[in-house]
């Protein structure tokens, strides 16, 4: 910090913008600039959600207004059923994704970390490597895998797929924070008579919930945002994600761009609040030190 | 209450030998200090006798119980750690249930041992507070109190009053010996602090490199220490430690030429020694005493000319650090009234009964007149 802190609180709330140094002005003037350039599609997509359709050709970059202002996107959105399946489809992958991988990360993670065992170092390497080699290089063994199992076009190929994709991250990060759990308080857990099962969710996991919130909140995005393995795994009518079911809008020759536009918007809005709801998780537990 | 025996018990990492062929036997309701170096192995004894860690060979007897492959729960063993390790997450009422609850008390039967044990250590008015809210000696009664609330058959302690600062320590020292009285509890007990071995136990054994160097009360390992490790372990200042040379031995004496070519007299049992032999006598601080010159000294005194190099003023005594003719390191505990000065020439002077004797190989001649080795507390 370049200025101190010696005036009266009074003094402070009045203090000039100017009154700081300008390499810090600099500084933040680059990351508002940053922040627009990536927020301005973003914007631009909500913008043009609600306007009529020859505003959005009209005038793209315009903020709408009591002319141009529509919701005939949105109605006509809602209004199709199905859509409304494509959200519960994507709702139920992610949810299920994360729940699986944050419980068997969690406790492979605590497995490795905690116990001594032959093959404990060839594991983590195992894990590692899954960070390090993606997914997709494995699709066509993939659906193969799926049509023998007979789960092609199930919203359980996605789960399973999604689980194998997040695990080895979550396993690396997790078994981190909880090589940081003090040893004492885990023998102290131990002489208090309780078996392992019990430490591990009564006293090992509440106080890595900081990591758990940090895991589940960059393991979500990529599965919601997902077009690959809903495409190639479940393209029926009955298990399409919203990201994919999106696509159905972009037809070949006419594109219903209020509906695109309208769906795109929806489709942020739980992946918001589901990062809303974690981050201040998050923040709730960095801030209260549940993390010795 | 319980009785503890270790028989021959050892323990390896991999192929690092820890603990060596331990023996030891603890009575019901006996305070056991173990007390060593670092890494003599006394923490982890303490865990192996916890069920922390587990027995490379031997047996280890709780009662009449054979225990070694038990849990800790299954023992009946409660242990206080030296972070306390309270469960941060939890307040100071659920932290010392925590234990009760995974083993089905009911609920008024937990409330009932927390709130008794909680009234004890005076920590009643802090049940709601979480870990992070408490002090230091708050969080150290918590500790303690959650290992009371499960009435073990045996207590450890691991290295408790470390994180206290000086004044606590010494009060969080009284408190827990008369802890040890109203509850009558078999306890076990490892520090390196010497103090509070001698202070704290009823038996001190003293661990060196995995070894049982000595195991005795307090005052016995004082005044007959079995080796040299232990006489200078037990004891601060630490005890001074002179070559001598064997003249005549005896079982009523031992008469040993120093460097100076000084003669004295130790009143050791000397049956085992040999005469030529290159031997060390021990003189403790506050068994010398100094003196401006040679009129008291006895004919079988030690009496050691001496510079005083450097004076310690401690208020209740002075500490003197000495330089001998033959440039011998000493220290004396002095009476604190006395007037010193530095470059001083004092003679230091023991009674041939206040030496002690050991050989080449570190083990002891047992003195003949050691002073007191009865405490006051034994029934």
């Amino acid at each position: 910090m370049t200025h101190t802190h010696t005036l009266p609180l009074s003094k402070q709330a009045t203090l000039p913008r100017f009154g700081v140094a300008p390499s810090r002005v600099l500084v933040h003037l680059s990351l508002i600039g940053y922040l627009l350039l990536a927020m301005l599609p973003v914007l631009l997509v909500l913008m043009n959600s609600f306007k009529s359709r020859d505003a959005i050709f009209s005038d793209p970059l315009s903020w709408p207004t009591s002319e141009t202002f529509s919701l005939i996107g949105y109605t006509k959105v809602m209004a199709r059923s199905d859509v409304w399946m494509y959200f519960q489809n994507s709702f139920i992958v992610t949810v299920a994704s994360l729940f699986f991988i944050l419980l068997f990360g969690a406790m492979a993670a605590w497995g490795i970390s905690e116990y001594r065992f032959a093959g404990n170092r060839w594991l983590r390497f195992f894990f590692a490597f899954g960070i390090m080699v993606p997914i997709r290089l494995g699709t066509v063994s993939i659906l193969q895998i799926m049509v023998g199992l007979n789960l092609v076009n199930t919203l359980t190929a996605l789960v399973l797929v999604y689980v194998a994709q997040g695990l080895p991250l979550a396993i690396m990060i997790l078994s981190e924070f909880m090589a940081q759990v003090p040893g004492e308080l885990k023998d102290a857990a131990r002489c208090d008579g309780i078996d392992e099962f019990r430490i591990f969710f009564q006293v090992v996991v509440p106080l890595i919930r900081p990591a758990i919130a940090t895991v589940a909140v960059f393991t979500m995005v990529p599965i919601w945002n997902d077009l690959w393995f809903p495409l190639i795994l479940a393209p029926s009518e009955k298990t399409q994600t919203i990201t994919l079911g999106i696509q159905q809008f972009v037809g070949q020759y006419a594109t219903d761009w209020n509906a695109v536009l309208a769906s795109l918007s929806l489709a942020i809005v739980p992946v918001v609040s589901l990062y809303a709801l974690f981050s201040r998780q998050l923040i709730r537990g960095i801030t209260a030190g549940a993390v010795k | 209450m319980a009785s503890v025996t270790l028989n021959k018990l050892s323990k390896s990492y991999g192929n690092t030998p820890v603990l060596h062929n331990i023996d030891l036997h603890i009575e019901h309701g006996e305070l056991v200090v173990l007390v060593g170096p670092s890494g003599c192995g006394k923490s982890t004894l303490l865990r192996v006798l916890c069920g922390l860690e587990d027995i490379s060979s031997g047996e280890l007897r709780i009662d009449a119980d054979v225990v070694n492959n038990l849990s800790p729960a299954d023992r009946g063993i409660a242990m206080v750690f030296q972070s306390y390790a309270l469960y941060p997450h939890m307040n100071v009422f659920k932290n010392m249930a925590f234990g009760l609850k995974i083993q089905g008390s009911s609920k008024e039967d937990i409330a009932l041992r927390v709130l008794a044990a909680a009234k004890v250590l005076h920590i009643d008015h802090l049940l709601e507070r979480l870990p992070r809210e408490l002090s230091g000696g708050q969080r150290q009664r918590v500790a303690i109190g959650r290992a009371i609330v499960r009435k073990p058959r045996l207590f450890l302690f691991d290295e408790p009053l470390s994180n206290l600062d000086a004044s606590l320590r010494a009060k969080t020292r009284i408190e827990l010996s008369r802890l040890h009285r109203d509850l009558a509890a078999t306890m076990v007990y490892v520090t390196h602090d010497q103090v509070e071995a001698m202070t704290l136990g009823d038996k001190i054994v003293v661990l060196n490199e995995g070894h049982v160097q000595q195991a005795g009360t307090p005052l016995t390992l004082y005044q007959q220490p079995a080796n040299r490790f232990v006489a200078t372990f037990i004891g601060s200042p630490t005890i001074n430690l002179l070559p001598a040379r064997v003249l005549e031995a005896g079982s009523t004496g031992v008469r040993l030429q120093l460097a100076d070519g000084s003669k004295v007299l130790a009143l050791v049992d000397g049956s085992q020694l040999q005469t030529g032999e290159s031997v060390e006598i021990g003189l403790r601080p506050e068994h010398c005493s100094v003196d401006e010159s040679a009129a008291h000294t006895g004919p079988d005194d030690t009496a050691l000319h001496a510079e005083i190099t450097l004076v310690e003023h401690l208020g209740e005594s002075n500490l003197l650090y000495l330089k001998t003719d033959t440039d011998q390191e000493l220290i004396v505990r002095g009476d604190g009234n006395a007037a010193v000065r530095l470059g001083d020439a004092v003679i230091v002077r023991a009674a041939p009964e206040s030496l002690y004797l050991f050989r080449a190989d570190g083990t002891a001649a047992p003195r003949l007149r050691p002073g007191n080795m009865r405490s006051a507390h034994v029934h």
